[in-house]
C-alpha cells in the first residue's frame, strides 16, 4: 500500500512540475515581449534614425507625424521589419521540426540544403519565366521553390531512415545538396538575361530588401496554415524524441508524422526563401536556444522556436543596418556570422556517453 | 472511449520474419502464453529474440499468425496495437531534453490508452506512481540526458509500464542495472503480472535470473524454438551445449536452478 510519506513526496513533485509549466508559459510571454521590442527597434533603425516614440506614433497615431516620416515607417520600414519577424519564425519552426523528425541536432533548412534547393526552384521559375494557368505570379516562384524543397527533404528523409547513414552521413549529404544546388543556381545565372540576373544575385545574398505587402501576405498565410498542424503534432513529436520504436509502440504512426512534418518544413522554408533568398542558420540556432530555455516538450518548444527565430532575425536586421554606418548589409551575412560559431560548437560538442 | 476487448492467451504460430534477405525467424510456433504469466526469451546473439518481440509489438513485418485471444495482432492497426501491447526497446536516446516525468507523461499522451480518458491530475498521478514503483522518484525532475545508463533503463521501463498494457514486451530490461535494481525490476514485473493479469515476455541474457523469475522459458536459436517449458525443463546441460556451445552443469535444489558454467566448447 502507498505510504503517506511517499504520497507527500509525489505531491511535491507534481507541484514542482506544475510550477515549471507555469514558468514556461511566462517565459513564452517574455519572449513575445522581447520580440515586439526587437521589432520596434528594427523599424526605428535605418539611414534616417527614428525614435521609438516616432515609430509608435507612425504605427498607432498616424495623424501626429509628418508625412515623409510616416511614409518611411509605413511603406519602407514596416514591411521590412514584418518580413524579418515572419521569416525568422518560419525558418526556426521548420528547423525545430526538422531536428526532431530527422533526430539530428545539426538539421535545419539551410545546413541540409533545403534552402539551396528552394532557391534553385525559385531561380528556375524566374529565369525560365515559368507560369501555370490560374496561379498568380506572386505564387509561382514560391510554388516552384516548394516543389524543389520538398524533393530534397524526401531525399534526406530516405537517407536518414536507411541505417547506413547516421547523423553525420545525413549532414554530409546535406552539404552535397548545398553544393549541387548552388552550382545549378550559378549555371542559371550564367545563362540568365540581364534582368533576371539582377533578380538572381539577390538570392545568393539573402536580403529583406524585397519585402512587399503581397509577399508578406503569402508568407503570413503559409505560417498561419502550417502552425495549427505543427502544434497538433506536438505530443507525437515529443514521444518521437524517446526513440522511433518506442514511439511506434506507443501508437504513433511515425511514417505519417514524418511525411506531414516534411511537407510543413518544405512549405515554410520554401516560402521564406522565395521572398528573401537563403538566410542561413536561423533554423539551426533558433530551436537550440529554445530547447536550452524550455526543454523538448514540443507544446512549448515549437512556439518558443518561432519566437527565438523572430527575435534573432529582428536583431540581425538591426545589426545589418548598424554594423557599417551608411551601408545596409544583406541580413544573411549577419545571421551567418552568428550561426557559424554555433554550428561548430554543436559539431565539436563532447561525444555521447554510453 | 473505445476499449479493445481481447482476453485469452497469446498464440504464435508459423511466424517468419527477415531482415532484408536474411531470414531471422523461420516458421516459428510457440505454445499458447497464458495471461498473467512471465516468460523469458533466452538464446545466443542473433537468435531472433528482439525480432520476435518486435513482431509481436507490430513493429517488424512478419508472416504467419500472432493472436491474442481471438484477435489477429498482425492485422491490427498500430493505434489498436498500442492499446494492448507496449514494447520497451533496449536503449533510450541519450540527448533528450525531457525530464524523467516528462518522458513518462509523453508515453501516456502519445496515443489513447485502454480505459476511460484521464484528467490532467490523474495523468500526473499515474505517471508519478509508476516512477515511484520503479524506484526513481528522486529523479522525476531530472533530465533524461543527465542519467546514468542504469537510471536511463529504469526511466525507460517506467515509460512502458505507465501504459498498463495487457502484454508487456521487455528487451533486455536489466542489462545496465546493478544487482539491487535487477532484483527490484524482476520482483516488480512479477507483482504487476499477478496484480493486473499482465503477460510479460522479456529477453534476458542472465540464465540464473531468467530461471529464478520466470514461469516459463523459451530458448531461441537460429530463429527457431530450441526448448520451451518451466525453467528446469528448458535450461539443461544439453541446451547449454547445443545452443550456447558451453559445457556446464545444471542442478535443481530447494532454491531453484543452480547453473555452473565450466568452459566453452569448440563449435
Amino acid at each position: 500500500m502507498e505510504q503517506p510519506l511517499a504520497l507527500a513526496g509525489r505531491h511535491t513533485t507534481i507541484s514542482a512540475y506544475r510550477r515549471i509549466l507555469r514558468r514556461r508559459v511566462l517565459l513564452l510571454a517574455l519572449m513575445a515581449v522581447i520580440g515586439v521590442v526587437a521589432f520596434l527597434l528594427d523599424i526605428s533603425t535605418g539611414p534616417s534614425a527614428l525614435s521609438l516614440a516616432h515609430v509608435w506614433a507612425g504605427l498607432f497615431q498616424p495623424d501626429q507625424l509628418p508625412a515623409p516620416e510616416l511614409t518611411i515607417i509605413r511603406e519602407v520600414r514596416l514591411p521590412y521589419a514584418l518580413m524579418a519577424v515572419l521569416v525568422g519564425a518560419a525558418l526556426s519552426l521548420a528547423g525545430a521540426e526538422m531536428q526532431t523528425i530527422l533526430n539530428n541536432p545539426l538539421a535545419s533548412p539551410f545546413t541540409l540544403g533545403v534552402s539551396s534547393a528552394a532557391s534553385f526552384g525559385a531561380a528556375l521559375a524566374i529565369v525560365l519565366g515559368l507560369s501555370l494557368p490560374f496561379v498568380p505570379l506572386d505564387w509561382m516562384v514560391p510554388l516552384n521553390a516548394f516543389l524543389l524543397a520538398f524533393g530534397s527533404v524526401l531525399l534526406l528523409e530516405a537517407l536518414a531512415r536507411s541505417r547506413a547513414a547516421g547523423v553525420e552521413g545525413v549532414v554530409l549529404f546535406g552539404i552535397a545538396l548545398v553544393f549541387t544546388f548552388n552550382a545549378l543556381v550559378a549555371l542559371l545565372q550564367f545563362i540568365a538575361s540581364q534582368e533576371a540576373l539582377s533578380q538572381l544575385v539577390f538570392w545568393s545574398m539573402g536580403s529583406l530588401g524585397r519585402a512587399t505587402w503581397s509577399n508578406l501576405a503569402v508568407l503570413a498565410l503559409v505560417v498561419a496554415v502550417v502552425l495549427p498542424f505543427s502544434l497538433r503534432a506536438a505530443h507525437a513529436m515529443t514521444a518521437l524524441r524517446l526513440g522511433e520504436d518506442r514511439a511506434r509502440s506507443f501508437g504513433i504512426d511515425v511514417r505519417r508524422l514524418r511525411f506531414t512534418s516534411l511537407l510543413r518544413i518544405s512549405a515554410l522554408a520554401a516560402t521564406a526563401v522565395a521572398f528573401v533568398g537563403t538566410i542561413g542558420f536561423i533554423g539551426l540556432v533558433g530551436p537550440h536556444i529554445a530547447r536550452m530555455l524550455l526543454g523538448e516538450d514540443h507544446r512549448f518548444l515549437l512556439p518558443a522556436s518561432m519566437l527565438t527565430g523572430a527575435i534573432i532575425m529582428s536583431m540581425a536586421s538591426v545589426a545589418s543596418k548598424l554594423l557599417v554606418p551608411g551601408v545596409l548589409l544583406p541580413v544573411g551575412i549577419v545571421t551567418s556570422m552568428i550561426g557559424v560559431p554555433v554550428f561548430l560548437a554543436l559539431i565539436l560538442r563532447r561525444p555521447e556517453r554510453t | 472511449m473505445k476499449t479493445v476487448s481481447a482476453g485469452g492467451p497469446l498464440v504464435i504460430s508459423g511466424v517468419s520474419a527477415s531482415y532484408g534477405r536474411t531470414p531471422v525467424l523461420v516458421d516459428l510456433s510457440v505454445a499458447p502464453i497464458l495471461p498473467g504469466s512471465v516468460v523469458s526469451l533466452i538464446g545466443p546473439n542473433a537468435a531472433g529474440k528482439t525480432t520476435l518481440l518486435r513482431a509481436i509489438a507490430g513493429l517488424h513485418p512478419a508472416l504467419g499468425s500472432i493472436r491474442l485471444g481471438e484477435r489477429e495482432l498482425l492485422a491490427l492497426p498500430l493505434a489498436d496495437h498500442a492499446r494492448l501491447i507496449t514494447y520497451m526497446p533496449q536503449s533510450l536516446p541519450q540527448r533528450v531534453a525531457l525530464s524523467v516525468l516528462e518522458g513518462v507523461i509523453g508515453a501516456l499522451r502519445a496515443s489513447p490508452i485502454d480505459g476511460p480518458p484521464l484528467s490532467d491530475h490523474e495523468l500526473l498521478d499515474r505517471a508519478m506512481a509508476v516512477i515511484e514503483r520503479v524506484g526513481i522518484a528522486g529523479l522525476a525532475m531530472t533530465g533524461l540526458d543527465h542519467l546514468s545508463g542504469g537510471q536511463r533503463q529504469l526511466a525507460s521501463l517506467a515509460q512502458a509500464l505507465v501504459r498498463k498494457p495487457r502484454i508487456l514486451l521487455l528487451d533486455e530490461p536489466i542489462s545496465a542495472l546493478d544487482l539491487h535494481y535487477q532484483l527490484r525490476v524482476m520482483k516488480l514485473v512479477r507483482d504487476l503480472a499477478a496484480e493486473q493479469g499482465m503477460t510479460v515476455v522479456m529477453v534476458l541474457h542472465d540464465l540464473s535470473i531468467a530461471a529464478r523469475w520466470s514461469d516459463r522459458i523459451i530458448v531461441l536459436a537460429n530463429g527457431q524454438v530450441a526448448a520451451d517449458g518451466p525453467p528446469d525443463m528448458a535450461i539443461t546441460a544439453g541446451i547449454l551445449a547445443d545452443v550456447y556451445h558451453v559445457a556446464g552443469a545444471v542442478t535443481a535444489d530447494a532454491h531453484g536452478l543452480r547453473i555452473v558454467i565450466d568452459d566453452i566448447l569448440a563449435r
